[in-house]
């Protein structure tokens, strides 16, 4: 037998949505408000607090957050069984889905769930990791990033920020929080929200847009602190101008995210490869990636390359030595 | 020796398609083929063709299993219900269990027993439909179940292995057969003497019962969601790679040999395995929509015809009559395909 096989072509991936944040926060209110508006959409949604969710969706199905060791022994390398079992069994029903709701528990680490998208290969041919969206409650957010981890991994891992009962907070109180955000995560959109009053559209089938929000990332100005080591999630953004070369950009980033991937929460870039008429996307969470080409680059447009990474103890000296050498 | 040289069939039959995805086809003693579709519906088509379509679940069917006495089907659908259709398309509720998918249903016919998973919990159910046992002593979802051949013992695959329980003692003194990582189906050999399972890193593991000593089988393409048993000699046929993988159990068992290869040469991914009932031959079911039946042999090239062409559907369901005299192949887009094979001749 042969370890590859051709695959036939295939429909196009369902878009997915991983909502996380804190109890508390207002992720029931976002899923109700979901499911109830009109919007013409037929969404499939996977909860773990079945009974938490008022309405009766024949599209709602209940999963235990069962995270999994891969068999290569790291403990960064972790997907979800249950997420892998009902998606394969969700896209037996007849007619597909506009998109896919994952509600995680309020602790959750949402490494797991994005890598089952990228480990999967099932999983892979059918649905693509849209965005996660981590709702925040203005109120408590500084105790709970003061007082866990988890709090900070779930705004480093997010592509949108709901700022929930911003209506309960000062105007100052809110910018100064903000700004506390784009420290740990500069690409994510923040939205200021009063119980999770929101359009589907800002949250659900975002990527194309979001990916521009990483060009439009100034590169980070490395000062005396750019050696600093500490416990804090925080992000490096590097840019070069010339053309990258393929070969020596994955030998580099495979190196780093499998020696560095534990603290190296999310990478994610667009690229401009030599050779290549397209920018090349690329996503990453830990030590896995996913990369795609994008649309092709404007005659006239000026190319660039931009990475963004969001973790623990990044040595942003050694990162942007390390992509520079890249350049073709 | 490739599919294409050794031949072609058309056998004649029944070419259908259905509104919804076909998930499972199993025939019964009577000879009544059920199709079991992805709108919930259950489709009943006896050998002249005739065809009752009987409305079975809300949402897709996820599995179907030929019931205790051998003539009535149960199915369990992504409405949380298991539901038991008898020949005469009547249907009635078994089990209801709103919010979870009901993808997990073994059935004994030796031992007058169906066993169902839902989420980390198995219950035994009796044939007038009481829960007899249940027990929840499992480490993750019950992805898998399987009956002994003599039907006194059940395993449960989840992650890190497979529990064995005695079916009389359901709920007591569990065995655990361990082995890190995710299982995603479970099988016995029909001697009974080996429990072996899919894995979710596209790999096959087992377990000498008598003393649990550990087999493994890699270099699968894929997961190796579909398997079957040939009896005699007792081998493991698999999809999951670009051809059909069968492992011997005969002598000293598959481990440090080859595995025999059937039905190459197609370079699309099986999907589907089913042995026939009969004789030493195995159907294939292909990601592109093709069906062939292969010779499954070792000592000599394997001979293989192919009876359905590509349609680009992949296939997702493949029986045969327990006489072996009809194939039943069903795709993820709808098209089913019913095979006379007593009637084919070769072009
Ligand atoms: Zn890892
Ligand atoms: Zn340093």
């Amino acid at each position: 037998m042969s370890a590859t096989v051709q695959t036939p072509t295939t429909r196009p991936q369902i878009p997915v949505t991983v909502l996380t944040g804190y109890l508390g926060a207002g992720k029931t209110t976002l899923l109700n408000r979901l499911l109830t508006e009109e919007h013409g959409k037929r969404y499939a949604v996977i909860v773990n607090e079945f009974g938490e969710i008022g309405i009766d969706n024949e599209l709602v199905v209940d999963a235990d957050e069962e995270v999994f060791e891969m068999n290569n022994g790291c403990i960064c390398c972790t997907v979800r069984g249950d997420l892998i079992r009902i998606i394969g069994n969700l896209l037996k029903r007849k007619g597909t889905f506009d998109a896919i709701l994952i509600e995680t528990t309020g602790l959750a680490d949402p490494a797991p769930v994005a890598q089952t998208f990228f480990v999967d290969e099932e999983v892979r041919a059918v649905a693509k990791l849209d965005s996660i969206v981590t709702v925040v409650d203005a109120k408590n957010v500084v105790a709970r990033l003061n007082d866990s981890h988890e709090a900070a991994e779930q705004i480093a891992f997010a592509d949108v920020i709901l700022l929930n009962k911003a209506d309960l907070v000062p105007a100052a109180e809110l910018v100064a929080l903000e700004t506390r955000l784009r420290t740990i995560n500069p690409t994510a959109i923040i939205h200021r929200t009063e119980r999770c009053m929101i359009s589907p559209t800002e949250i659900l089938d975002r990527r194309a847009f979001d990916l521009d929000r990483i060009l439009a990332i100034e590169p980070d100005f490395l000062g005396e602190d750019a050696h600093e080591h500490d416990d804090a999630v925080t992000s490096v953004a590097l840019r070069e101008t010339q053309p990258i070369d393929v070969n020596r950009f994955n030998q580099w980033i495979g190196t780093l995210l499998r020696e560095k991937g534990l603290s190296i929460l999310r990478s994610k870039g667009i690229l401009d490869l030599k050779g290549s008429p397209n920018r090349f996307i690329f996503q990453g969470v830990h030590m896995l990636m996913e990369g795609d080409d994008g649309k092709p680059w404007g005659q006239d447009e000026a190319r660039d390359s931009k990475l963004v990474f969001i973790g623990r103890d990044l040595d942003a000296v050694e990162l942007k030595a390390g992509f520079a050498a890249c350049v073709a | 020796m490739s599919l294409a040289e050794t031949g072609v069939l058309t056998p004649p039959g029944i070419e259908t398609v259905v509104d919804a995805g076909i998930t499972g086809a199993v025939f019964s003693q009577s000879g009544l083929l059920a199709v079991s579709l992805g709108d919930g519906g259950v489709q009943l088509i006896d050998p002249a063709g005739g065809v009752q379509t009987v409305p079975a679940h809300d949402g897709a069917v996820l599995c179907l299993v030929l019931d205790i006495d051998g003539r009535s089907f149960l199915t369990g659908g992504d409405d949380g219900r298991l539901v038991r259709t008898t020949e005469d398309a009547g249907t009635s509720e078994i089990m209801r269990t709103p919010g979870r998918q009901i993808d997990v249903v073994a059935v004994s016919r030796l031992g007058k027993a169906r066993a169902v998973a839902v989420g980390r919990e198995v219950r035994l159910i009796d044939g007038s439909g009481n829960v007899r046992a249940s027990s929840s002593d499992h480490p993750s979802t019950v992805s898998a179940l399987a009956f002994n051949p003599k039907g006194k013992r059940l395993a449960a695959a989840h992650y890190g292995g497979v529990t064995l329980w005695w079916s009389a003692t359901l709920g007591q003194t569990p065995s655990r057969l361990t082995w890190r990582g995710s299982h995603i189906g479970v099988s016995w050999s029909p001697d009974g003497t080996h429990v072996m399972t899919a894995m979710q890193e596209r790999e096959l593991h087992g377990w000498r019962v008598a003393d649990g000593s550990d087999l493994a089988m890699r270099g699968y393409a894929a997961k190796a969601r579909s398997v079957d048993w040939l009896a005699k000699p007792p081998t493991l046929v698999t999809s999951g790679a670009d051809c059909v993988v069968a492992w011997p159990f005969s002598g000293s068992g598959p481990q440090g040999k080859p595995p025999i290869e059937v039905g190459q040469g197609i370079g699309q991914l099986v999907t589907q395995v089913a042995i026939h009932p009969v004789r030493p031959l195995v159907a294939a079911g292909f990601d592109d929509g093709r069906v062939a039946i292969c010779e499954l042999t070792a000592d000599r090239e394997s001979r293989a015809i192919r009876v359905r062409a590509a349609d680009g559907s992949k296939v997702s369901a493949l029986a045969w009559s327990q006489d072996g005299a009809r194939l039943a192949a069903g795709t993820d887009s709808g098209a089913l395909s019913i095979f006379d094979l007593t009637k084919a001749s070769s072009q």
